[in-house]
């Protein structure tokens, strides 16, 4: 899942950088509400994370043109002075969440996840399809309760099929949104990590997963149950 | 010399001091100029009447003979000089000199002259030459000239214009004089709260006390209203500053002591976790003690209050939109209170946050009103809060909740400081209809 993160004090925005990639999440960021409007306009993201107190363009007016360009990622605001006068007008602007500084990454994680999830249509956090069974807060993929070792870029690979399932997902798509923008979009990698989830979620070859759309891309094929 | 008319230009005395003084001069000057009018015309009917009466007497004298009185006339004519005295002249019908006064054949106007006098065909005074003439007719075709220098005319207005200017200019001193005396007066009392704020400012008095005319005691009112207003929002930050001071402290002393306890690492994270958690707690509350309104009725604006509920609910149905909660509202429409918008925002999205966040699947929001009161409740389908947790739910900072997630207990303290700083009641009860807890609030109107 590819973040972008708009935050104008440097040392948060490292952390934040740095908190949300350990835990697998593609991430750029800007500190500037102008330069967060033109990468939002053009860039495709899964979800923002935007502060408010933005110096050049606030939060609030971000978010409502990012809006009025019809940019639908979700939204998740950061707010210094907690009153619900600037949670309100956030909302109102188009936002989908708020969180209070100072907050535990843990919880912006969890947040995000639920964003994330709501934007794919899952209400839970635990993706099933079957015996086949993905947890977005634990990141942990199983099948038949048995936890499937997977890397951290498997499991973005993964974790983007379930969470768009039964849709052809391009190899630019997955490219775009697991990789930072300076990714090598020829390499065969994705290739690789498609041929390893497969050998990993289906040895035997009884379930094939992940069907190969000639020319258009990949598609997760299993039948959700959750 | 600019600089000091400058200063002058931004002083209110001496901007309607000028003015003034500009429209009294306007004003004596239109009216001096009207009676210098009014007296020159005058002046010239009454020239015109005697010429007329001359002219009369003269054409009697001559129909009747009387070459005595003819004489009277040539003796006047004779002695018609200096300037200024009533010269005759008789002409006949072709303009020719018929009879003259018989010293008075010098200067006498030419036949062209006479032409356009006679032309005229007026018996009003004309204005020729220097002199004033007056054109009678007192035989067949035979015309009689009366001439007057305007010398002596003009002396005599003269004389009146130096009067009356006189006069005007003095009128102008006197008025001027009792205007500089009103301003003085009228603006006294201004001076007077110059006084009275700078003994504010340096501390001699805390509120202005003085009386003042009627016109200036709302501004008074309004001026100690706003003095209150600040001084108390000042004893608040103070206030704040200090508590927020103090009950650091303790968190502060407790990582202290955890930092000379030999602690393993997960014990210090979570014993220093703990106490900042804390302290983000007591700073939210008291950043949003101090920034709240005075709630006294000196800062705040009539709000409509149900579309406050409606925003406020509308936000939080998007953040808890994977909870499905159903929202049931049976609002009066048309409410409005005196209430500061941000401490009615801050109150209900803290109170509507938590009815969210503890309900089941279900919360109901009422609002309505009577002539003294508007009612609030607030009930929700959850857990709801249990005898003895009600009276120190209220309490600054309690939890009701056991749960470790941060932020919450400092919610609802805030709202009911809020409203009891607009002295509204609170009560925690069990909802009937929903079987969770019930927020019942009472706002008086009055």
């Amino acid at each position: 899942m590819k973040l972008l993160v708009v935050e104008d004090d440097a040392d948060l925005r490292r952390q934040l950088v740095s908190g949300l990639e350990s835990r697998g999440y593609t991430v750029e960021e800007t500190g500037d509400g102008r330069e967060a409007l033109y990468m939002g306009c053009e860039f495709n993201y899964d979800l923002t994370i935007v502060d408010l107190g933005l110096p050049s363009l606030s939060g609030v007016d971000l978010i409502k043109q990012w809006r009025a360009a019809e940019r639908n990622f979700p939204i998740l605001i950061l707010t210094a002075r907690g009153e619900w006068q600037d949670k309100v007008e956030g909302l109102e602007a188009g936002a989908d969440d708020f969180l209070v500084k100072p907050f535990h990454i843990e919880e912006l994680v969890a947040r995000l996840n639920a964003l994330l999830r709501r934007a794919a249509g899952h209400a839970k956090p635990v993706l099933e399809f079957g015996n086949l069974t993905l947890d977005t807060i634990g990141r942990v993929v199983a099948f038949g309760g048995r936890p499937i070792n997977l890397t951290s870029y498997e499991y973005r690979t993964l974790e983007y099929l379930m969470m768009h399932a039964g849709k052809t997902v391009s190899k630019a798509e997955l490219t775009e949104h697991l990789y930072h923008q300076d990714f090598d979009r020829d390499s065969n990698v994705l290739e690789v990590f498609i041929r390893r989830l497969r050998q990993k979620l289906d040895p035997d070859q009884t379930m094939s997963p992940i069907t190969t759309v000639r020319g258009l891309g990949y598609r997760f094929d299993l039948v959700r149950t959750s | 010399m600019i600089k000091w008319l400058e200063g002058k230009c931004h002083s209110i005395r001496y901007r309607l001091l000028f003015a003034f003084t500009l429209l009294f001069i306007s004003v004596l000057l239109l009216l001096g100029l009207f009676l210098d009018h009014l007296y020159s015309v005058d002046q010239k009917q009454h020239l015109q009447q005697k010429l007329q009466f001359k002219a009369s007497l003269f054409t009697h004298c001559l129909s009747s003979g009387d070459t005595l009185g003819i004489a009277k006339f040539d003796y006047c004519v004779s002695v018609q000089k200096p300037d200024g005295q009533t010269v005759f002249y008789i002409y006949n019908s072709l303009h020719e000199l018929a009879w003259g006064s018989p010293i008075q054949t010098t200067g006498n106007p030419t036949a062209a002259v006479i032409k356009s006098l006679l032309n005229l065909k007026t018996i009003s005074l004309t204005e020729f030459s220097a002199s004033f003439w007056l054109v009678s007719e007192i035989a067949n075709n035979s015309f009689l000239l009366l001439k007057v220098s305007q010398n002596q005319f003009q002396s005599q207005i003269d004389s009146f214009r130096l009067d009356l200017f006189g006069l005007l200019a003095s009128l102008l001193g006197l008025l001027i004089a009792s205007f500089v005396y009103i301003l003085h007066r009228g603006l006294q009392p201004l001076d007077k709260m110059v006084i009275a704020i700078a003994d504010i400012a340096s501390g001699k008095s805390k509120q202005i006390e003085d009386e003042y005319a009627s016109e200036f005691v709302a501004m008074r009112d309004g001026l100690n209203n706003v003095l209150n207003a600040e001084r108390i929002q000042r004893e608040r930050y103070r206030n704040t500053l200090a508590d927020l001071a103090h009950s650091l402290k303790t968190p502060l002393a407790v990582m202290q002591g955890a930092a000379s306890e030999n602690l393993d690492y997960a014990a210090y994270l979570r014993v220093a976790g703990d106490q900042i958690r804390r302290m983000d707690q007591i700073i939210q509350y008291q950043l949003t003690r101090a920034v709240k309104s005075i709630g006294d009725g000196a800062k705040v604006n009539i709000v409509q209050l149900t579309p406050i509920i409606e925003r406020i609910l509308s936000a939080l149905g998007k953040v808890y939109r994977d909870k499905e909660v159903k929202v049931i509202l049976n609002l009066e429409r048309g409410i409005e209170i005196n209430a500061d918008e941000r401490d009615l925002m801050e109150m209900f999205g803290n109170m509507l946050e938590n009815a969210f966040k503890y309900c089941r699947s279900e919360i109901a929001v009422s609002v309505y009103s009577d002539q003294d009161n508007v009612f609030i409740i607030l009930e929700d389908d959850g857990a709801g809060v249990s005898e003895n947790m009600r009276n120190t739910i209220l309490e600054r900072g309690e939890r009701a909740d056991t749960s470790a997630a941060p932020g919450q207990g400092i919610g609802l303290s805030v709202s009911v400081d809020i409203l009891s700083s607009y002295n509204c009641r609170l009560e925690v009860e069990d909802s009937f209809s929903l079987g969770g807890a019930k927020f019942s609030i009472t706002f008086p109107l009055h």
